[in-house]
């Protein structure tokens, strides 16, 4: 049998074959990929999947009913979110977590970005300085919150002893005692404790800027007022955003300064949303309305970093 | 060659799979099936095993004594003691409860968890157990733990509040010691007596009581046994799962009025500075200490050691509302019991109730004594054992105080009794913090746990 095609004909057919080879490489390279690749995120995955993934679902059904862990969960309708609504203790919680982000995370950002500039310049011993300045980040909390206690002793604190030679030793505030005192002295230590760590990846973000822009602008006229404006919180805008979403619900989570520092009190003037379902679920054996509380945090939560992304892509177009 | 690779890789994969199945089915073995032993817990040799849970074993050393004790007389059980947190040993009995884990006799620690515990079935049933000493007076505390006829545990243990005084520097200072006929005025009138004669006497920085008020239980405890009518459980219930709180009010007037005469440390400076009691009445800064029993074994036991100072020491029943209850002082405190796991096999089960009621009679409580824990359990022969600990008072007032005391529960029992509880902990933080008046403070906690349903009376009981 001989071959009548047209050598283009031939020619044609061999592209094709050659196409089709092509493409099956390709896809059994793209399926490898994606094989490995799922073989590479497996370990991360499957912890994210088994500790936080099935509980958090769970959680939506626990919370719609009443549980104390023992037994089975008893489904009981809306009556946990409309016991939500009309707890004095919920809205304590919720106004006092709000409290402490809306001064806590301006306070910290502006503080790590003002020691991530002044550490990225040329200053001598900065080694030293950021070291020093990342320290309370990796100390024990539970240390920290003792200490700090033991600074903020009314009478025999090391800082009323200080403020005293001031505004007098009557005038002083009860920092830990008092319930308007409490919470300032809550966002002290939790300041004082995160600027380091934010302050890091504030430094990294400063560090890609190319000096190139800077000299530019220098050409140009500007002041380092201008070049801080123009310059680098333009180019700092992708880590400020992550810094701040990261910062926030750190913020809207916090638990453990409270808890050793103060256990929510004096009353309830600390009592923060994670530690009143800390508290509901383990001092009350109430795990269905804890679930609805922790929801109800997860929601705010969501809620605000939604906000941030959607401000955050406005801005960049 | 990729096949032959993959084939490899197959067979690999397979191995690794096949020697973790392995691994877990020999753990879970291990786990469920200590040592062989049959479907109903009993080993080959026909003795059997059983698991109990304790705290901070090193310092309490009760736990590991009651089961030696019990080894030794019944040759056929071995007690195994698991050790659990003090501070979370709720928390982790819960996890293990709901994990089907927990071990076949594990202890109450307090009332607040009992019905939580008791009421979704995870403790075994010990009515028929607790029949066994259902007419013995001397383990009347034994009542605390009966749930609509039905009892889950029994107790080994028991505390009540009693007055702590420091004989030395009473003596040194001119005022009489308690003679068991104080009332709460009487109380108050020797602490500003103290104040005044205190400073002469060489204690220039000593307070004449301390108040521990990190514990909710002083005062509110107090005030619900000694307002509450009748020395049985029911005018309790009655009155704390009534949602009104306001028999608090008379003893937080009281302890106002003490820290504000600065005849007790203020709760401020005891929340801030983290004081304890132990450092305080040790230390000579307190010349008197509202406190449980629990504290006498470990006073003496530093007071030895040199971790408190040398000094005289008693106890006397706790100050009465009025001088009605002068005979039979009512004080307060929750018993610590044992429970047994109700998924516990049969065999490890019987073994189990079988060591719960021994622990509880007199040979247990003799055991318990001669550790240092007061045993629920209050015959003579008991109390004997205790007293016989080198370092505690030997006066009879201090030995007849526990006997003669009216004992009422810290923490009643029900479904509501964990949310009242915390409630009201909190009120006592506005309360005695002066950042909320006492009224503000109580109707705040009424209103939050009328909120949550679980009083008797939302839910039509």
């Amino acid at each position: 049998m001989s071959d009548n095609r047209t050598p283009e004909a031939v020619r044609a057919t061999a592209d094709v074959a050659a196409a089709r080879d092509n493409s099956s490489h390709v896809n059994k390279l793209r399926n490898r990929n994606i094989r490995n690749g799922l073989i590479f995120i497996a370990p991360n995955f499957i912890g994210f999947f088994v500790l936080i993934l099935i509980p958090v679902v769970t959680l939506f059904y626990t919370s719609f009913t009443k549980w104390s862990a023992l037994g089975d969960p008893q489904f009981n309708g809306i009556w946990n979110w409309r016991r939500l609504f009309t707890d004095e203790n919920f809205w304590d919680a919720l106004v006092n977590t709000l409290y402490y982000a809306v001064v806590h995370i301006p306070l910290t950002l502006a503080l790590a970005f003002g020691l991530a500039v002044l550490l990225n310049s040329k200053l001598k011993g900065r080694a030293f300085f950021r070291t020093v300045a990342f320290f309370p980040y990796i100390t024990a909390i539970v240390a920290v919150a003792q200490v700090w206690s033991m600074m903020f002793d009314p009478k025999a604190g090391i800082i009323n002893q200080f403020l005293a030679l001031f505004v007098g030793a009557d005038h002083v505030p009860g920092w830990l005692s008092s319930t308007t005192w409490a919470m300032p002295a809550v966002i002290i230590v939790g300041t004082w404790r995160e600027v380091g760590y934010f302050m890091i990846l504030l430094l990294a973000g400063l560090q890609t800027i190319p000096a190139e822009l800077y000299e530019a602008a220098k050409m140009d006229g500007a002041n380092a007022w201008q070049r801080f404006w123009h310059v680098t919180v333009p180019c700092m805008r992708p880590t400020l955003f992550f810094v701040t979403v990261t910062l926030t619900i750190t913020s809207l989570k916090i638990l453990d300064l409270t808890l050793v520092m103060t256990n929510g009190g004096p009353g309830t003037s600390t009592l923060v949303l994670a530690q009143y379902v800390y508290r509901v679920a383990f001092e009350r054996a109430d795990f269905g309305y804890a679930s609805t509380v922790s929801l109800a945090l997860f929601f705010i939560c969501l809620l605000v970093t939604l906000v941030q992304f959607w401000y955050n892509n406005a801005k960049e177009k | 060659m990729v096949g032959v690779r993959r084939g490899e890789l197959r067979h690999r994969l397979r191995r690794v799979v096949a020697a973790v199945a392995a691994c877990a089915a020999g753990l879970s073995l291990t786990a469920c099936g200590s040592g062989g032993a049959d479907a109903d817990g009993r080993n080959p040799d026909g003795s059997v095993t059983i698991s109990m849970a304790g705290w901070t074993l090193s310092t309490r050393p009760e736990f590991q004594a009651l089961a030696s004790a019990y080894e030794k007389s019944h040759p056929k059980v071995h007690i195994d003691v698991k050790e659990y947190s003090a501070d979370d040993y709720d928390k982790q009995l819960i996890a293990d409860l709901s994990a089907g884990k927990a071990p076949d006799v594990f202890p109450m620690k307090n009332l607040k968890m009992y019905y939580t515990y008791a009421s979704p079935g995870a403790l075994a049933d010990l009515t028929a157990v607790a029949a066994e000493y259902k007419d013995d007076a001397n383990l009347a505390v034994a009542k605390d733990y009966v749930i609509d006829g039905r009892t889950y545990a029994l107790p080994y243990r028991v505390d009540a509040t009693v007055l702590y005084y420091n004989r030395t520097m009473l003596e040194k200072a001119g005022v009489d010691v308690p003679d068991g006929t104080w009332t709460w005025d009487d109380y108050l009138a020797v602490c500003r007596e103290l104040k005044r004669k205190l400073p002469a006497a060489g204690y220039k920085d000593a307070y004449p009581t301390y108040h521990h008020t990190s514990f909710q239980a002083i005062p509110q405890a107090i005030a619900l046994a000694q307002q509450s009518k009748g020395s049985g459980v029911e005018g309790q219930n009655d009155l704390f799962f009534s949602g009104d709180y306001s028999y608090l009010k008379p003893m937080y007037a009281l302890f106002l009025k003490m820290q504000h005469e600065e005849l007790t440390l203020s709760y401020n400076t005891v929340s801030a500075s983290k004081t304890t009691y132990q450092s305080q009445f040790g230390t000579e800064k307190a010349a008197l200490l509202p406190m449980g029993t629990w504290f006498m074994g470990p006073l003496a036991d530093q007071q030895k050691s040199g971790e408190a100072n040398k000094f005289d020491w008693g106890v006397a029943a706790l100050p009465q509302l009025t001088s009605a209850t002068i005979d039979h002082p009512v004080t307060y405190g929750d018993p610590t019991g044992f429970a047994v796991s109700a998924n516990s096999p049969s065999a490890k089960k019987k073994a189990a109730e079988d060591f719960v009621a021994w622990a509880a009679g007199e040979e247990g409580a003799k055991v318990t004594a001669r550790t240092g824990s007061v045993p629920a359990y209050t015959s003579d022969a008991a109390l004997d054992a205790f007293f016989a600990k080198k370092g505690l008072p030997t006066d009879r007032q201090s030995r007849e105080v526990i006997r003669k005391s009216v004992i009422k529960q810290e923490n009643p029992v029900g479904e509501a009794t964990q949310v009242i509880q915390d409630e009201l902990n909190m009120a006592q933080s506005s309360i005695l913090s002066e950042t909320k008046s006492v009224d503000a403070a109580l109707a705040k906690a009424e209103n939050a746990i009328g909120n949550t349903g679980l009083l008797p009376k939302d839910q039509g009981k």
